[in-house]
């Protein structure tokens, strides 16, 4: 069931477009910063609440890198994997990560304190290798102070 | 040397809020426009400043505008639709401006909708951009405060909302069709052309969509005319440019500078060449769908002519610096595993071509191709030349896969010849 | 109403001719019944209905031709409207484009690119060309992308490359299934004899076995003679024959040709009588295989079905000396005759000295040795050829206690007909081999053979076989000291008799007789009705096509029977001819083999080769039941349901893209689950190349709107929402999706109504239903209305439709339809069973 204020933040964005559908991806973001993500239950109520069918729905969850349709953990890491920061380290500092957490990406820490995930370029190429945590954008990353930024994310 | 769309960007500090826009001399184009011009005027300077779309393609913005319909008897509503989803691998010249002067871009998207007369505009942000997310929207904000956007804009009879759609991530989502399906919560898949979205656009109504940099351009086209545009550039394509590098350089970074400055000065001068021990061995020019450029193609002027005359496309401007001590092999199949990624998956050509490209790359790459896999990517390669399917991603694709096969064809038969990556230690 | 039919594996259904309306008011009914259980949602959509020739007149041309066509329409509609044909697989008629598949590409003068006609509209002046040979190129380009990560196959080479056409996945599925009844029936359809067979055949199957291209191919053989073993062990029951039809027909030869004409003539019900020469059946079974390689037990005992069938055995009987053909059909009184007397004459070696004692044809040599009267064969064996006969003779020579076999072959090991595993065994057992060589004359010693000349060859050009044909080596004559020379270089018919009384050779077949021969010394006959130039005569195996493999001999065999069958019945022979299919081969297309899980194939334990000695123990013991079931859960299942109605497969043949050329782009590919819990659509998803007719059917035609594209990249697929099972979704079962998928991945099960489940808790009263009955079961009545308040109207009717058709007279939805007492239990049992007493309804009502 949706809450009564995420309906009411949904309607918000639903007024802002044509058609109610229009508002699915806007949705879907609001259930998730609530929920931390978007379970087959939310899309089934999404696609309700949108006069949409629930496969239309779960097709559009599924196409978006950013809407997680599985339980993540508590934060979400997300390493640039493109052309600049591979050129620039990726790989290493993958290596680090998935090392340092015990979880691969696509996998979540057995704690649920991370999640790892690739991302397509983030837009900050000249200060690669970098990544994203949660929403703080994290530069210039050398492997060895992982740590110090990691401990910030309890 | 003026540099009008980084003019108020300071490195570092907050962006100036409306106030601090206002007395840098912002909205005054916006009021200008609204209150002394008519819509097809602001067309007609947008067109004869040569304003370049900005996105990569560099179409003429006046004329993309030029087709929709206006006047009494146009459809209404139209709609406005402003490409803020920066997630070409390399490009990073848009996330400057949002952050660093959002007005800049509202005021600009405010000139173009009024343009083309539209009801609504959205600006479609990927999702990524929290930073700028939370900007934009505080600046929406403070614009519909102060008159700037709402009815009735500056005391003129033409009104205007501005929304920011916050993309659910996905590359396909900044091809222009492709942007359409997604702000209707759809899968982002590219539409048929024509009808051409001037025409019929988002819910059918006629719809321009222009790249953040386009816009952030029409306010000093506005305020300071046509010829002073052009006057900035060094080729005939109006303008300054926001340029950028990344890879092995030693200073990484963006720079406004004329349109057409050449790519040496871009390396040499303003990225101040490659880092020690590290050696020049070809350029990607705008973002990861355009095709390598060699070290002996340094002296092209850096406008959307010039790089496509000698092979390439100048993209977003944002230059990608290969270096001798990274493999092309594996540059070029981190590059193909991205569009394979990021496919829509919908078109017969870019499903099936891609991931047999990327399989027959990762082979190589591994130390398990043969010779003959070299033609298939070349036939792969032509396979998915524009024209043969529906969106530009998959030629996109094919770009940087037929230059790195023609150029790195020592280094892709070395894999085959020995089995393994030459960079692998 | 309803005028079209889509025939569909054996079940037929129908669709209304045009499929467009808007449906909105079903919609509807469905909330103010407050069904929205489940995924059940309101969908909202304004289906994108395209109305094509209505528009202003437009001029275009087409290929050169002048096209009238309408403002609106696309080219690809103009170019239908003349019969030009332009291949599409994501068009649906009447919905605006889609254009995804990319197959309708057009050249249009003045467009530097191709573009997709289905989604480009027409111009005055246009001029359009569709088969230009860059759009060929273009369009077999994207056939082949869709081919290279379409995980499945169509049909079965194996079942095409086996002259039997047995049914390989089928059997081979029921072994993985534990179901070796089912498994040995599938089998027995068409190979009578698995556990023979599996242990004698040069498996053609193998050879063409798409398993291959992922390791190694399926051991079929190996398969099919495990199955005939544990038929035999567990003695299950034979197939009944048909009810007796009186029709007598005598089979002349109890040969593998014989017995399987035999044991499918009495299938059919007729009363068969077999003539045979020797003292028992099996002819080169039991008289040419030696017994290591084919127990004489496993023989007798898969014969068994025959004989329990009514077949009797006549042996000592020989065509010509015994009885004529003219007997048989004249006082003997048979109806009709089969001649399957095999191939049982050596080709002589023609070199001097030949008729020497101590030469002796392979073909007298083995059968000697069977009926138990080995001849002498001394130390030193030669054994001339290198087919499998020359492999038998050489290591039965071994067995008897020669202490040198050499086998002579004229070319080298490569050229040799024997399979090569049979070469590895003889050379195991210490056979030896001599290549290059010829003989020239066989030297003698008072009457016997002392030795051979022999005389090196080297191979030269490729001959009609392709073989490269062996030349003498001038002046590399030597001799070679033997006591025993075994020709085996070839047989054929033996067509030619001695008349005991006459004491001269006669023709078992006289010119007037009206069977002929070929010069080739075999019997020939009607390549389909088997028949011979006498129409009660008919011929297949050995002596029809020459010395061939059993498994030939049984494929003509069988087809033979079934021609039989059809002229005893007094069918005109000249329509069976031409009505019967072929089983020709069917064009395979190069679709790459799933290969990302490889399994390498299952071996059987062999005796060892020092316990072969002087004996005749079966040397392969087969497969144990788990290596079977290992065995057979390899096997890709090259089969699709959709393959007679699949236009990929249809533009893929017409592109050329067939499986010999390979697919240049083999390699990245996808394994899905296949979804077979929905009572009428089957969805396998490997076969999916995402056109997505069925989600927009669905979805503006049908208003469920059940499927839609999930994931992203080569990933993207189309699923039910969260790719669960269609039970779980607003799916109708209207068929549309299965009707309008253009490959098998959407497939309309076989309808078995006793297996109808309905459940009455979603059903919507769309009346789909009644629409696509194909037997008008179900109709909308005047208690209709009436209908929608009571659930068990509509429940009780259907029960009687599971019933089946001869319990249910009336067989329609009828409101008076008595008894009624008896329906309402049978509803009231059924809804029971189903819903555990109540129905989803009740059970929503009572949450609230």
């Amino acid at each position: 069931m949706l809450s009564k204020e995420e309906m009411q933040e949904i309607e918000v964005e639903a007024a802002r477009y044509e058609t109610r559908q229009a508002a699915a991806i806007d949705a879907m973001r609001i259930v998730q910063d609530r929920r931390g993500w978007v379970s087959d239950e939310a899309v089934r109520d999404l696609a309700g609440f949108l006069d949409m069918s629930p496969a239309e729905l779960d097709g559009v969850a599924s196409f978006y890198n950013q809407i997680f349709r599985r339980q993540v953990g508590r934060h979400v890491i997300q390493v640039c994997d493109s052309v600049s920061c591979w050129l620039m380290g990726y790989e290493p500092l993958r290596e680090r990560l998935i090392r340092m957490l015990g979880a691969g990406m696509g996998e979540t820490t057995a704690d649920g304190r991370f999640t790892l995930l690739p991302v397509v370029c983030l837009g900050a190429c000249d200060r690669a290798p970098v990544m994203l945590v949660d929403e703080d954008l994290h530069t210039n990353i050398d492997p060895d102070q992982l740590d110090t930024i990691l401990d910030k994310y309890r | 040397m003026e540099t009008p769309l980084t003019a108020n960007i300071q490195p570092g500090r907050r962006p100036p809020d409306i106030k601090a826009y206002r007395q840098a001399g912002g909205y005054r184009a916006l009021r200008e426009a609204v209150l002394k011009m008519r819509p097809e005027e602001v067309t007609q300077a947008v067109k004869d400043a040569n304003l370049k779309g900005r996105g990569g393609a560099g179409f003429d913005a006046g004329l993309k505008w030029s087709f929709v319909p206006m006047g009494e008897k146009a459809a209404g509503p139209k709609y406005v639709a402003v490409n803020a989803d920066e997630m070409e691998p390399g490009a990073f010249k848009d996330r400057l401006l949002m952050e660093g002067d959002p007005h800049q871009l509202i005021e600009g998207t405010a000139l173009e909708s009024y343009a083309i007369q539209a009801d609504v505009a959205y600006i479609f942000l990927r999702r990524e951009y929290h930073l700028a997310a939370r900007l934009l929207q505080q600046a929406i904000a403070e614009a519909y405060d102060s008159g700037c956007l709402g009815q009735g804009i500056l005391g003129s009879d033409y009104s205007l909302d501005i929304h920011l759609h916050i993309s659910g991530g996905r590359y396909m989502s900044g091809e222009e069709t492709g942007m359409l399906n997604a702000i209707e919560g759809r899968r982002a898949n590219p539409r048929a052309k024509p009808p051409y979205p001037q025409v019929s656009g988002l819910w059918g109504n006629p719809t321009v969509v222009n790249n953040v940099e386009t816009v952030c351009n029409l306010p000093h086209i506005v305020n300071n005319g046509a010829a002073w545009f052009r006057s900035l550039s060094l080729t005939a394509e109006g303008g300054t440019k926001i340029y950028g590098a990344s890879g092995r350089v030693r200073r990484p970074g963006t720079w406004e500078l004329p349109m057409g400055t050449p790519l040496r000065e871009l390396v040499e001068e303003h990225a101040g060449g490659m880092q020690e021990g590290y050696r020049l061995r070809g350029i990607i020019p705008g973002g990861a769908s355009t095709e390598f450029l060699t070290p002996a193609q340094l002296d092209v002027k850096m406008d959307f002519a010039s790089v496509e005359a000698a092979g390439s496309r100048l993209g977003t401007g944002t230059i990608i610096v290969l270096d001798d001590r990274s493999c092309p092999v594996g540059m070029t199949l981190n590059l193909e595993q991205f569009f394979l990624r990021e496919s829509c998956g919908w078109c017969t050509p870019c499903w099936g071509g891609l991931q047999y490209a990327v399989e027959l790359l990762a082979g190589i790459e591994a130390g398990a191709g043969r010779m003959e896999d070299l033609d298939t990517l070349d036939s792969l390669a032509a396979m998915l030349a524009p024209g043969h399917t529906f969106c530009a991603l998959a030629p996109g694709a094919a770009e940087p896969l037929g230059s790195a096969l023609r150029y790195f064809r020592e280094d892709f038969e070395r894999h085959i010849r020995e089995q393994r990556c030459p960079w692998s230690s | 109403m309803v005028n079209e039919k889509f025939r569909v594996a054996g079940c037929q259904f129908l669709v209304k001719p045009s499929f467009i309306e808007t449906r909105n008011w079903k919609l509807e009914t469905r909330n103010q019944y407050g069904m929205s259980d489940g995924l059940n949602q309101k969908v909202n959509c304004l289906p994108p209905v395209r109305i094509s020739g209505t528009g202003a007149p437009v001029k275009l041309s087409i290929n050169g031709r002048e096209v009238m066509a309408h403002e609106g329409d696309t080219i690809l509609e103009a170019a239908k409207s003349v019969k030009i044909k332009i291949p599409y697989l994501c068009v649906i008629k009447g919905l605006e484009p889609f254009g995804g598949c990319r197959l309708c590409v057009v050249e249009v003068e003045g467009e530097e690119r191709p573009v997709p006609s289905c989604a480009t509209y027409v111009r005055e002046g246009m001029v359009v060309t569709t088969d230009s040979e860059e759009l060929l190129r273009l369009r077999k380009t994207y056939l082949e992308l869709l081919l290279s990560d379409h995980n499945a196959y169509c049909l079965p080479p194996c079942k095409y490359g086996c002259p039997t056409n047995v049914d390989i996945p089928a059997f081979i599925g029921l072994i993985a299934d534990g179901d070796y009844d089912e498994s040995q029936r599938v089998l027995k359809e068409n190979l009578p004899f698995p556990a023979i067979v599996g242990r004698v055949c040069p498996h053609p199957c193998e050879g063409v076995c798409r398993r291959e291209e992922v390791e190694e191919p399926i051991s079929i053989r190996l398969s099919h003679r495990f199955v005939g073993d544990v038929a035999i062990e567990k003695g299950f029951k034979p197939e009944q024959p048909a009810a007796a039809t009186g029709k007598r027909v005598a089979v002349v030869g109890a040969g593998p040709a014989g017995l399987a004409n035999a044991y499918y003539l009495a299938l059919k019900g007729h009363s068969v009588t077999i003539f045979e020469a020797l003292p028992d059946t099996g002819g080169m079974l039991r008289y040419g295989i030696p017994e290591y390689r084919l127990p004489k037990r496993v023989l007798n005992a898969e014969l068994e079905p025959l004989w329990a069938m009514g077949v009797e055995l006549k042996t000592g009987m020989a065509l010509g000396p015994d009885f004529s053909l003219d007997d048989l059909l004249g006082e003997m009184g048979f109806a009709a005759v089969f001649l399957g007397i095999g191939a049982h004459a050596s080709r002589a070696m023609r070199v001097e000295g030949e008729d020497l004692e101590g030469v002796i044809t392979v073909v007298d040599f083995l059968r000697e040795v069977a009926l138990g009267n080995p001849p002498d064969v001394g130390d030193k064996v030669a054994v001339i050829g290198g087919g499998f006969s020359a492999m038998d003779a050489a290591r039965v020579s071994k067995r008897l206690g020669a202490s040198e076999v050499t086998v002579f072959y004229r070319r080298t090991q490569k050229e040799m007909p024997a399979h090569e595993l049979e070469v590895k065994d003889a050379m195991e057992e210490g056979v030896l081999f001599s290549f290059l060589v010829a003989p020239v004359r066989v030297e003698g010693k008072d009457g016997r053979v002392a030795g051979m000349i022999c005389q090196k060859m080297e191979l030269g050009e490729p001959d009609a076989s392709g073989r490269r044909r062996p030349q003498p080596v001038p002046g590399s004559e030597y001799l070679v000291e033997l006591d025993t020379i075994i020709p085996a270089i070839g047989q054929m018919p033996k067509l030619t008799y001695i008349d005991v009384k006459k004491e001269e050779e006669c023709t078992l077949f006289p010119e007037e007789g009206g069977v002929t021969c070929s010069r080739w010394q075999t019997i020939e006959t009607n390549p389909r009705t088997y028949q011979t130039g006498r129409p009660q005569v008919f011929a297949a195996g050995d002596a029809v096509s020459g010395a061939l493999t059993v498994v030939a001999a049984i494929g003509g065999a069988k087809k033979a029977a079934w021609a039989m069958d059809a002229f005893l019945r007094g069918e005109d022979m000249s329509a069976y001819e031409t009505a019967l299919p072929e089983l020709e081969k069917p064009p395979m297309i190069s679709i790459p083999a799933y290969r990302d899980k490889k399994e390498a194939r299952q071996m059987t334990p062999q005796l060892p080769v020092l316990e072969r000695e002087g004996n005749f123990l079966e040397i392969d013991r087969g497969f144990s039941e788990a290596a079977a079931g290992d065995e057979s859960r390899r096997c890709l299942q090259c089969i699709c349901e959709g393959v007679e109605s699949c236009k990929l497969r249809r533009y893929s043949i017409g592109a050329g893209l067939m499986k010999e050329e390979g697919n240049r782009f083999a390699g990245a590919q996808h394994l899905y689950g296949r979804d077979t819990t929905h009572d009428f659509i089957q969805r396998d998803p490997n076969r999916c190349i995402d056109c997505a007719r069925c989600i927009r059917v669905c979805k503006y035609v049908t208003g469920s709107g059940v499927y839609d594209f999930t994931g992203r990249g080569a990933g993207a697929i189309v699923t039910p929402p969260f790719d669960r099972s269609l039970n779980e979704t607003d799916c109708v079962s209207c068929g549309r999706c299965a009707t309008l998928c253009p490959t098998g991945a959407l497939f309309m099960k076989d309808r078995q109504l006793v297996n109808w489940h309905l459940d009455t808790s979603r059903c919507i009263f769309c009346a789909d239903c009644v629409e696509v009955c194909p037997v008008e079961s179900l109709a909308i009545t005047p208690a209709f209305e009436l209908a929608t308040a009571s659930h068990e109207e509509l429940h009780c009717n259907l029960l009687d439709m599971a019933r089946g058709p001869d319990l249910n007279p009336a067989g329609s939805c009828q409101q008076d339809h008595a008894p009624r007492e008896n329906e309402d239990h049978a509803a009231k049992q059924y809804q029971k069973d189903v819903h555990g007493g109540e129905t989803a309804l009740k059970r929503e009502q009572k949450k609230q």
